[in-house]
Formats: C-alpha cells, sequence, structure tokens
C-alpha cells in the first residue's frame, strides 16, 4: 500500500472536517483525562496500602482507673492480668510482635500530642496501658484478632489504625470511581462521535470512494483513510489528556496536598506514574478509536 | 468474455424483474451495444458484470469466472480487469487531469514509476497530453469524458463498460468519443456500451442487443437502433 498516498488521503480528510476532528480530539482528550485520573488514583491507593500496611499495628488497650464504667471493664487490668495477655499474646500464632506501652509512656505521648493547656487537664491513669501488637497479616486476621481479644478479661478494646487510613482511601477510593463514572459517559460519546464522524467523512467522500471501488480498490485501501482519521484524532486527544493529568497533578493535586506529600503522610505521585497514567489513556483512545472506525466502516458506511 | 446465462434479477421494490431470463455471450475483442428504452435493463447488466449486484437466478461470468458465488474479497480483483465510463463523467474535481488518472493506479497500489510512465501514455492516447494539469472544470465535456475514458483504461482492463458515454455530449463531440472507443477496442479491449443515441449506434454498425422491460428482443451483428424490430 503505498503510504504517501493514504497519508495524503488521512491529512486531507482531517483538513476537510477540521471542527469535527477538533470535537473529537477535546472530547478524547477529556475522556482520556478521566481514565488517566482513575489510573492514577489507583497507584495512589496502591502506594498507601504499601506505605502504611506494614507500619499499622494493632493496639490491645488495657482497662485504666478511667475506663470501669465499660462494660469490659469493671475494674482496673491488674498485673497478674497484664501478664497473662502478655503470654497470650507472645503465643498467638497470629502475632509477629508485641510491645507493652504502660500508663506512664501513655501519659507522655498523650501530653505530647495535647501540647499546651489542654495537655494540662490529662491526668496520669486516664490513659490506659496497651499491647502494640504487630500482626503477621493485618488484613486478613484483623477481625479474628479482635474478635478473640476482645473478650478476654482485663483488655478495654481491640483498635486498628487502619480505620483512620481506609477513611483516605475511601476518599480516593470515591476520586477513582468518579473518575471511572465520568471517563466511561465521556468515552460513550467520544465513540459515538467517532462513528459520526466517519460517516460525515465518508458521505463527503462518496464521489472518491465510489470511483476507487470501481478501480478496484481493496476495501482496506478505502477505508484505511477514514480509520486512521479516527486514530490520528484520538492519539492527539490522548496527548493532549497526558497534558491535562500533569496539569492537575501540578497545580491541584500538588498545591493541595503540599504539606502532607512534602512530609510523606501522602505518597507523592512521580512523573513516572504521570506518564503511566496518560500511556494507559492512549492505549486506550488508540485502540477504542480503531475498534470503533472498523466497526462503523462495517455495519453503518457503505463505502 | 462476458457470458450471461438465464439471468434474472428482482429488485426488492421492483413489480417486475429488471431482468428477465436473460442470456448473451461476449467474445473477447467485441464491441457490443446494449440497447433499450429507460428501465429496460441495460444499467443492470452493467452493474452485474461489474459486481455491483448478484443476479437471482442464472450464471454471470466474465473472463471465465463466475460471479454469482464470488466472495466479497475478490471483488476488486475483478474490477481491475474492467474499465467503467459513465453518462456523467465521475471525475474528482479538485483533482488535476494527471491526478484524475493516476488516482485510478495509486488506489490499486501501482509503483510511482510505474503511473509516470503510464498516465501520460494514456493521456496521449486519449487526445489530452497538453491538458494534463488543467482542473476538470476548465474542460469541455467532450475533454472530460476523455479523462473518464483515460482513467477506466489506464489499468488496461480486458472489458470496458460504458454507461450512455454520450448522453450529455452534443453529436460532434460524441462521435470523437465514439471514434477514441473504438480505438480502445482495437487493441483488444471488449467494449459493452448502453446507448440510446440512435445515430451513434446506426452508424458504427456492430452487435447490438436490445432490451425490453428485462428481456433480449434482439441479438443483432453489424445492426443499427431501430430496424428488425
Amino acid at each position: 500500500m503505498r503510504a504517501n498516498f493514504v497519508v495524503s488521503g488521512v491529512f486531507a480528510g482531517i483538513r476537510r472536517n477540521a471542527t469535527m476532528t477538533i470535537a473529537l480530539v477535546l472530547s478524547t482528550a477529556i475522556a482520556l483525562g478521566f481514565v488517566g485520573a482513575a489510573i492514577l488514583a489507583n497507584t495512589e491507593i496502591t502506594k498507601f496500602r504499601q506505605k502504611y500496611e506494614d507500619k499499622i499495628n494493632v493496639s490491645v488497650y488495657l482497662c485504666a482507673q478511667l475506663h470501669t464504667a465499660d462494660p469490659n471493664c469493671t475494674e482496673k487490668t491488674t498485673p497478674e492480668q497484664t501478664a497473662a495477655i502478655k503470654q497470650m499474646l507472645d503465643s498467638d500464632p497470629l502475632v509477629q510482635s508485641e510491645r507493652y506501652v504502660s500508663e506512664q509512656e501513655a501519659f507522655q505521648r498523650g501530653k505530647e500530642q495535647l501540647a499546651g493547656s489542654t495537655g494540662n487537664f490529662l491526668h496520669l491513669g486516664d490513659l490506659p496501658a496497651s499491647f502494640t501488637v504487630k500482626l503477621k497479616d493485618l488484613q486478613k486476621d484483623y477481625a479474628a484478632f479482635a474478635a478473640k481479644y476482645a473478650k478476654v478479661t482485663g483488655i478495654g478494646r481491640v483498635n486498628n489504625q487502619i480505620d483512620t487510613i481506609n477513611t483516605l482511601l475511601n476518599i480516593i477510593d470515591s476520586a477513582r470511581w468518579f473518575s471511572i463514572i465520568i471517563a466511561i459517559v465521556v468515552l460513550v460519546a467520544s465513540v459515538l462521535l467517532i462513528a459520526n464522524t466517519i460517516q460525515v467523512a465518508a458521505s463527503q467522500r462518496k464521489n472518491e470512494t465510489s470511483i476507487m471501488r470501481l478501480v478496484g480498490a481493496s476495501r482496506w485501501m478505502t477505508e484505511l483513510p477514514f480509520m486512521l482519521e479516527a486514530v490520528i484524532a484520538a492519539a492527539i486527544g490522548g496527548l493532549v489528556a497526558i497534558g491535562l493529568i500533569w496539569a492537575g497533578k501540578h497545580y491541584v493535586l500538588d498545591n493541595i496536598f503540599e504539606g502532607p506529600t512534602r512530609h510523606g503522610v501522602i505518597p507523592n505521585l512521580s512523573i513516572n506514574d504521570v506518564l503511566v497514567a496518560g500511556g494507559s489513556g492512549l492505549i486506550v483512545g488508540i485502540v477504542l478509536s480503531g475498534i470503533t472506525a472498523f466497526l462503523t466502516l462495517r455495519f453503518y458506511v457503505r463505502l | 468474455m462476458i457470458r450471461l446465462q438465464n439471468v434474472t434479477k428482482v429488485y426488492p421494490a421492483g413489480a417486475r424483474p429488471a431482468l428477465d431470463d436473460v442470456t448473451f455471450a461476449v467474445e473477447k475483442g467485441e464491441f457490443v451495444f446494449l440497447i433499450g428504452q429507460s428501465g429496460s435493463g441495460k444499467t443492470t447488466v452493467l452493474r452485474l458484470l461489474l459486481r455491483e449486484e448478484v443476479s437471482d437466478v442464472g450464471l454471470v461470468a466474465v473472463n471465465g469466472r463466475s460471479l454469482n458465488k464470488m466472495p466479497r474479497r475478490k471483488v476488486p480483483e475483478l474490477r481491475r480487469k474492467i474499465g467503467c465510463v459513465f453518462q456523467d463523467f465521475r471525475l474528482l474535481p479538485k483533482k488535476t487531469v494527471y491526478e484524475n488518472v493516476a488516482f485510478a493506479l495509486e488506489v490499486i497500489n501501482k509503483s510511482p514509476k510505474a503511473i509516470k510512465r503510464t498516465v501520460p501514455e494514456v493521456l496521449d492516447l486519449v487526445g489530452l497530453n497538453g491538458k494534463a494539469q488543467r482542473m476538470p472544470n476548465e474542460l469541455s465535456g467532450g475533454e472530460q469524458q476523455r479523462v473518464a475514458i483515460a482513467r477506466a483504461f489506464v489499468n488496461r482492463p480486458l472489458v470496458l463498460l460504458a454507461d450512455e458515454p454520450t448522453g450529455n455530449l452534443d453529436p460532434d463531440t460524441s462521435q470523437g468519443i465514439m471514434s477514441l472507443l473504438e480505438r480502445i477496442n482495437r487493441t483488444g479491449t471488449t467494449v459493452v456500451m448502453a446507448t440510446h443515441d440512435n445515430n451513434i449506434v446506426d452508424a458504427m454498425r456492430r452487435r447490438v442487443i436490445e432490451l425490453e422491460f428485462g428481456k433480449i428482443i434482439r441479438d443483432q451483428s453489424r445492426g443499427v437502433y431501430g430496424v428488425g424490430r
């Protein structure tokens, strides 16, 4: 197939349909931008989990004096009970390691966290002693662990810090689902726009394609320029989308989460992550536009 | 070269068959006029030969190959052996004379070298060598039809189908087009021409197949338009 001939046909077609091609580029850019955003949100969730999962510990709180109203804590945990709990933890196959945090230590930490005058209201004994437990598999074993230890005499409650992190993860996950839904809606619009653009282009070039058919041009030769037009528009849209994703990260996310990312609370997304997300969007765009163009030409346009 | 055997074609909306049990054969190098009133089935014959349509009953064959069961992917190959000329020329208005003719070769993947060699030759044959860079709207009707003939003949087809090629032309210009078709026929190309033009048919004295309501009512060698009916 003569590449020059096909390429010149493609660019003539794009010029002739300039406004529709621009609309196609823009809608594809927005759709693929959201595809990229969804991928990026996914990357962030994965990074977040990786960052925190090995650091997340379970706290097994004992009963302090203040907790006697708690049905689990009718009285303060005795040293014997504490020793029994420690032994139970040490022999538990789910547990990787444990560390005892005394009331004194809890009080010190509490005072540091509630710096200033609020800390003055805190007294030794207000905060219970606890065991900081590291489980071998937090995700899998936490529920069983919590259920088992919550019933043990001398234990007030079992707490898992992943709950706090899950709230953050849920926010990111919602953003991901939002991106996915918007991406699907705009992708559907883009697919319809591609189909329409091809139908309009085909009717504009009916004279040319009918001659091509009459002189014996193969079906591919007749259809390829239309398919390439759609694929090129989608590819340009995909490149614009990479720019949009980068701009969104650089100007919006980086500004909003500047502090937490600088302190390492929220894992930072690298330019590499942006390129992977945008590049995946680009591939989705190219494949989808190629398939749409192919199907439109086969089923809706008689060339 | 061409064979139709008991061919019947009915269009979905048609009350009667467009072609009704039509049988004829055309030998290699023959020049045949298809005549008959509008709606008699002339164009349907040409469309069947181009495999734009498929007969409902009977056999249609070109160059020894049956078109009835020809798969779609083989149709382009068939059409490269058949040239086509129409009453309305069907030139591409934004391409020059040269580009219009070259287009027919470009889309079937001929090499640029072959195109550069063949197009001037065929433009010379149709008498348009000096007008290669003109646009179609700068040409007379006769000249436009010559470009269309050049495009149909540039790939040296075995068969040239012409559907009312002189329908939009005055008698003198028509005469010129007929001379050109005759020259092409002398190169061994089979020519099948559908026409209403009695002067041309009478002047050429070639084989005439006359159709009426989809049936052949006359098949006469060295025939004329109105005699023998």
